[in-house]
């Protein structure tokens, strides 16, 4: 009965489990078992939430408690003590879809989850549309630059199409870190001519550091852009992409405003 | 200063402080004292004066001369009624603590050379309403009172001068007057408060402070412990818990001094970051003697922390010396810069002449990220500017073995070396920062300071792009170069700085490759103990010199470096 109940509750996009409903309804061996080895997510981790609170509640309770704190940069991150402790991302992802919290607490959850090196892609994935905040999206974009392509790939195609630039841009821009993220180039390159210049931007770098050469001539074409930082990354990305043909196109950012630009410029075209 | 040089006297001008006896006083009113020619400028009367006394058994012929005054604004707190003392006009020097005034001191060899008759008449000149000279208990000159003073002593004067500002500045007409009222010799003595300077790293160290903090299981006790048992007493840890856990105690102040040939206040800049640790100033720094000043106001930028705001060692640059160093911060112009009245308030003291870094390629945006001075007594210029190398840190990742296991790096990714090295874009990443950012900045301390590359220490040194931080960047490998220059009187040069952990067994620094890497590279006249900050500061985004602040004893005299810069202004 415990696990029929708990599997229905599973499917329910926003679950109205606490903390306290773990420790007095805890999985039965059986169905622990066969809740942990589900192939859904959100399943997987009733299952571990429940035994993680059965097993180590104090440990638990803390890490529902535990405040993450101001980074240097202002903005708040988990980091030592217990959120490093085995298992802690359990806890920290059942307060990312459970818990009640600011986007400040709910970006720092998403980055401690990620830095646990567990796999979370698969929930990720899921929970990003939902997210209302886009600097919080674009935490969960970011977290899937090293996870499987086939789970990252869905949400960079996401980030690509969010309404927020912000989001795209990450989105752009974690396809360059993903060691696969070659095969989203026709992504990248309709990013190319992203109405904001920072989505422009992030692609046309990762085009580059991909060397896709099919861009090569569209991301030239960026090179006269309006914005200096697409015009950087352009020349940037064109030069890793084939250096003898970049030092054709770079001559007339010789003379550019942007200090970066000019210098660059100058070494690429070896004037 | 100037004098004429009739008399020879030994003149004890700063002596100290001591009753005058047997002095009789006539005070004028403003304006009306005598007058005087060009200072300096001997009457034909001085040498008939002169003769006169070479003829007589009287005293020893002595220099009409004294040394000119310098002291600090009286703008700290001796009486601890939360008011300047000098808005307070409390009264003289020694009265509920009050210990800032500048002396001034005529003496007794002096005052027993006076031929019989003869009286001395000081008249005020310059910004009066900026300073109160006392005697002998009481005001006698300056702000709200006469400009011209004079005694006919017995003994030995001494003056106390007692600024209002920062460069508050005049003259003192010193003046024999014979019994007929004429001048016989004068002399003209400069007074002058000094400027607000901003600390280098080549002062020596006073006070080192970090912050300790503890919160679910996560502590910095050992880096703490660490702290104590490098730096003694000179170390104190701020209770955190009482300070919102803000361990970034760099961001919130930064330590400069006011000081005169023998007065001194110390000055913690109040920035206006105005986080947690924000209250420390008051609740601990701020003393008789030490201050806290407030420059701008509003809501903060990045670079308005401390962080971004350095001063570099003394230097000379294309015939201009720079003998209290240069102020030097993060500006990218818009919302990257500091308050204007922050800057303003380091220009407006003039020694420090400002110039500027590029930052916004950092998360965090200070320019203590990427580089640092430190001490180097065998180099000509007495420092090495110590900066992190994107080449270094590729030379020395592919110098090692590619399956060096990196355990802490793990949380970033990166299990081993060979991972490091393989990531097409962080090394993208990394090289474009090294040319648009990195080595501009280096070309600007270069020909901002004089520098060459023989000034320079490059140490390996990688950036990461950190998430909620779009694509700035913050250190990858913890910056070792963001550290603390710990240089106390008599003991060798210390540097704290955070561990690498460019290694596979975490707990033991022996072997670890940058560490060995940095202590090659290092003058030898400094010790660099590596530190745990990885996880309340470096995964935090900060180092070491971001999480401590030192306060340091004066620079250079700067009324023998750079008078002829403040005087008039």
């Amino acid at each position: 009965m415990t696990t029929l109940l708990l599997l229905g509750a599973l499917t329910t996009p926003v679950l109205a489990a606490t903390p306290e409903a773990r420790v007095v309804t805890p999985l039965s061996e059986t169905d622990l078992t066969i809740a942990l080895e589900s192939g859904e997510w959100r399943v997987r981790q009733e299952a571990r939430g429940s035994q993680f609170w059965q097993d180590q509640p104090a440990l638990a309770q803390d890490l529902w408690a535990v405040q993450p704190q101001v980074t240097r940069a202002g903005f708040l991150r988990f980091w030592g003590g217990i959120v490093d402790e085995s298992g802690a991302e359990v806890i920290l992802l059942e307060r990312l879809v459970h818990g009640d919290e600011s986007a400040g607490v709910r970006h720092a959850l998403i980055d401690a989850i990620a830095r646990s090196g567990v796999d979370h892609a698969q929930a990720f994935v899921e929970l990003m549309p939902l997210e209302p905040d886009g600097w919080v999206r674009a935490a969960y974009v970011n977290s899937l630059r090293k996870q499987e392509l086939s789970l990252a790939s869905a949400m960079f195609r996401q980030a690509l199409d969010d309404r927020d630039a912000y989001v795209r841009a990450e989105g752009a821009r974690s396809i360059g870190w993903h060691p696969e993220g070659d095969q989203l180039s026709p992504e990248l390159i309709a990013a190319l001519s992203d109405t904001e210049a920072s989505v422009r931007e992030a692609a046309a770098r990762s085009l580059g550091i991909h060397k896709v050469s099919s861009a090569f001539s569209a991301v030239a074409g960026l090179l006269f852009d309006p914005d200096a930082e697409v015009r950087l990354q352009a020349l940037h990305a064109v030069e890793r992409i084939d250096a003898k043909r970049a030092s054709g196109v770079a001559a007339p950012l010789l003379d550019d405003a942007d200090s970066r630009i000019s210098r660059l410029a100058t070494r690429v075209t070896g004037l | 200063m100037f004098a004429t040089l009739a008399w020879l006297v030994a003149c004890d001008v700063f002596g100290t402080l001591v009753d005058d006896t047997g002095t009789s006083a006539i005070v004028e009113d403003s304006g009306g004292g005598t007058e005087v020619g060009e200072t300096g400028d001997s009457s034909v009367e001085d040498t008939e004066d002169t003769e006169d006394t070479e003829d007589t058994e009287g005293p020893e012929p002595v220099d009409w001369f004294f040394d000119d005054v310098f002291g600090v604004p009286n703008i700290d707190d001796d009486n601890n009624n939360r008011s300047s003392d000098f808005s307070d006009n409390g009264g003289a020097s020694g009265v509920n603590g009050e210990d800032d005034h500048a002396t001034f001191t005529i003496s007794k060899d002096i005052v027993d050379g006076l031929p019989d008759g003869e009286s001395i008449r000081i008249t005020l000149t310059g910004q009066t309403n900026k300073v109160r000279i006392y005697h002998s208990g009481s005001q006698v000159l300056g702000q709200n009172s006469d400009s011209t003073y004079e005694i006919s002593p017995n003994g030995r004067v001494e003056l106390t001068l007692e600024f209002a500002e920062m460069l508050s500045q005049g003259t003192l007409e010193l003046e024999r007057v014979n019994s007929a009222g004429v001048t016989q010799d004068s002399a003209e003595v400069l007074w002058m408060a000094s400027p607000l300077l901003i600390n280098h790293h080549l002062q020596e160290a006073e006070e080192v402070w970090a912050v300790a903090v503890s919160y679910f299981g996560s502590d910095n006790n050992a880096m703490m412990s660490d702290f104590e048992s490098e730096l003694g007493t000179g170390f104190t840890a701020a209770n955190g818990q009482q300070y919102g856990n803000d361990v970034w105690i760099q961001d919130e102040f930064e330590w400069g001094n006011l000081y005169g040939t023998d007065t001194r206040i110390g000055v913690v800049l109040n920035l206006i970051r105005d986080r947690g640790i924000d209250d420390y100033a008051e609740d601990h720094m701020v003393e008789p003697g030490r201050i806290s000043l407030i420059y701008g106001s509003g809501r903060a930028s990045m670079q308005d922390y401390g962080g971004n705001l350095e001063t570099t060692p003394p230097i000379s640059v294309g015939g201009t010396d720079y003998p209290l160093g240069r102020f030097y911060y993060g500006d990218d112009g818009n919302m990257l810069s500091p308050h204007d009245d922050l800057v303003q308030a380091v220009e407006d003291n003039l020694l420090q002449e400002a110039f500027t870094q590029t930052i916004k390629w950092l998360c965090v945006g200070h320019v203590d990220e990427y580089h640092t001075f430190v001490p180097d007594k065998a180099s000509a210029k007495g420092f090495k500017l110590v900066v992190a190398d994107v080449d270094e840190a590729y030379a020395l990742l592919e110098s090692m073995n590619r399956n060096t296991n990196l355990p802490q790096y793990q949380v970033k990714g990166y299990r081993s070396v060979g991972e490091i090295l393989d990531d097409n874009a962080l090394r993208a990443l990394n090289e474009d920062l090294r040319d648009d950012y990195i080595e501009p900045n280096i070309s600007t301390f270069k020909s901002e300071m004089g520098l060459t590359e023989a000034d320079i220490i490059r140490i390996p040194g990688l950036f990461e792009e950190v998430r909620g931080c779009g694509k700035t960047t913050a250190a990858f490998m913890p910056g070792t170069v963001n550290l603390a220059v710990a240089n106390f009187e008599g003991e060798a040069v210390k540097l704290i700085a955070p561990d690498p952990f460019l290694r596979s067994n975490v707990n033991n620094q022996t072997g670890d490759a940058l560490i060995d890497a940095w202590n090659s590279a290092m003058p030898a006249s400094v010790e660099t103990h590596f530190v745990d900050d990885w996880d309340i500061y470096h995964m935090a985004l900060g180092e070491v010199h971001c999480g401590t602040k030192v306060q340091r004893a004066p620079g250079d005299d700067w009324w023998d470096t750079s008078l002829d810069i403040l005087e008039g202004n």
